[in-house]
């Protein structure tokens, strides 16, 4: 090994260990141009590998996390679907699938929601302010959907249902992004072998009897507040009424509407 | 180290790259749970590893067409993306070091067992040469590998000089980088 080799591999292990200067960068670039044999990626590759060897069992990740990394999954889809929909033309919306009509129950809820959300919204939003870290969350995501103008955000109202007691929160909904996600604190941790919880979307553009599945989610045993990525099963148009349903295991193609945990109404 | 799957179907991140939508899930559901890890082992809290695994993800959608299944597996691909990243972090929050006791008797690896089933064939290679160092050599590979430490936090915290903490770390890992091309060139040549 020359002395101009010994200095490209110390370059190539320091960069894989701790980076590199602005200044190193530039040697290292010169003197990988010099050498086009030698792979750059070599002393990447090979400090990964002693990662993983040395790396004990994998730890369970928060749940917290895995909702974050979920709804900034369904963002990054729902960008390539917008670019996609711009460079071609807009296929017909997905049909509804017939299944057992049940419209009274939802309207009563939405009905009572009417008069019980005046006094809801502050208290919310406040609630809701108190619990976010701007400074961490203003790079997820999720909170440039939050920010964005064009986001729907509406706040939940408890029904009466045993898991909804102490529930409160809200639902946020992007339209031109098709994502969104809910703020949830306070409904029943639940068993996912037991049960489990449901969204439902009413979207103007389609019959009341078959809203859309907005995804099957559950609630972690920590408590406190949790964010679900809204996973809309088709394009949703215009939104009306967000409901989370109680559910078998796995979620239901057409909700009995037997247990209504939580609704939220927009405009 | 060509690890594609012996069925022949798309990995995860080539199914990314083509545009498959359900992928990115999937992607989430088999490697957070390592890129976490990873993370933790180097970052001093665990909010800064949360934000950390973010965008680590968000670079390994982005850029998952970069993956070769021919040139490394796709576990040490993503350990590789998941460092880039998190050197980049500790570089520009001015590195801060993990204030942990350093391990009397060293550090404990997972057994071949869990390695063969777990981290792939480059994992195997790097236990066993990191275990034919000396103890010294191998202490200073594990604090900057590992724990993520700058090469004078690992002075400092060892007593060894710097100019030979950088020796041992370049060495150790040549040693790594060497073996794995060399199975990779004999593979190379068993298949043509």
């Amino acid at each position: 090994m020359n002395a101009g080799h010994e200095r490209l591999f110390e370059l190539l292990a320091s960069r894989a260990t701790e980076g590199l200067s602005a200044s190193d960068s530039q040697r290292l670039e010169s003197l990988l141009e010099e050498s086009p044999q030698v792979d750059a990626e070599g002393f990447d590759r090979a400090a990964a590998a002693v990662h993983l060897a040395l790396l004990g069992p994998e730890m369970p990740v928060p749940e917290a996390l895995k909702w974050k990394l979920a709804a900034a999954s369904r963002e990054l889809v729902a960008s390539r679907h917008q670019v996609e929909a711009d460079a071609a033309p807009r296929r017909p919306a997905d049909r509804p699938t017939p299944g057992r009509p049940g419209a009274f129950g939802w309207w009563a809820a939405a009905a009572a929601l009417v008069l019980a959300l005046a006094g809801w919204w502050p208290r919310l939003f406040t609630a809701t302010e108190k619990t976010l870290d701007e400074g961490r969350t203003a790079r997820l995501p999720v909170e440039s959907l939050a920010r964005d103008p064009a986001t729907l955000r509406v706040a939940w109202t408890a029904t009466e249902d045993a898991t909804a007691v102490e529930a409160s929160g809200e639902v946020l909904w992007n339209g031109e992004r098709q994502a969104g996600y809910m703020r949830i604190a306070g409904l029943a941790r639940n068993d996912p072998k037991q049960y489990q919880y449901q969204l439902w979307i009413f979207d103007r553009a389609r019959d009341e009897r078959f809203p859309v599945d907005g995804g099957v989610f559950d609630m972690p045993a920590e408590g406190g507040e949790v964010l679900v990525p809204i996973d809309a099963k088709v394009a949703v148009g215009e939104p009306y009424l967000f409901a989370i349903t109680v559910e078998r295991p796995g979620g239901v193609v057409v909700s009995t509407r037997e247990r209504i945990a939580l609704l939220a109404k927009a405009g | 180290m060509t690890t594609a799957p012996a069925d022949g179907s798309a990995s995860v991140l080539e199914r990314i790259a083509a545009g498959e939508p359900n992928a990115i899930q999937e992607c989430i559901d088999q490697y957070s749970g390592l890129v976490w890890s990873i993370a933790r082992s180097m970052m001093r809290t665990a909010a800064d590893a949360e934000d950390a695994v973010q965008e680590i993800f968000l670079s390994l959608w982005k850029n998952a067409a970069t993956f070769d299944s021919g040139k490394s597996s796709e576990k040490s691909f993503i350990a590789m993306v998941a460092r880039r990243r998190l050197i980049d972090i500790l570089r520009k929050a001015g590195r801060r070091p993990k204030l942990v006791a350093l391990p009397e008797n060293g550090f404990d690896p997972p057994s071949d067992d869990h390695l063969a089933t777990q981290r792939g064939a480059e994992a195997m290679v790097a236990k066993r040469l990191l275990g034919e160092l000396r103890p010294e050599q191998q202490q200073v590979i594990k604090l900057s590998v590992y724990q993520g430490m700058s090469h004078s936090e690992i002075a400092d915290a060892t007593a060894i000089p710097i100019g030979t903490v950088k020796s041992h770390i370049w060495r150790g890992l040549n040693l790594v980088r060497s073996r794995i091309e060399e199975i990779d060139r004999a593979a190379g040549d068993a298949t043509t």
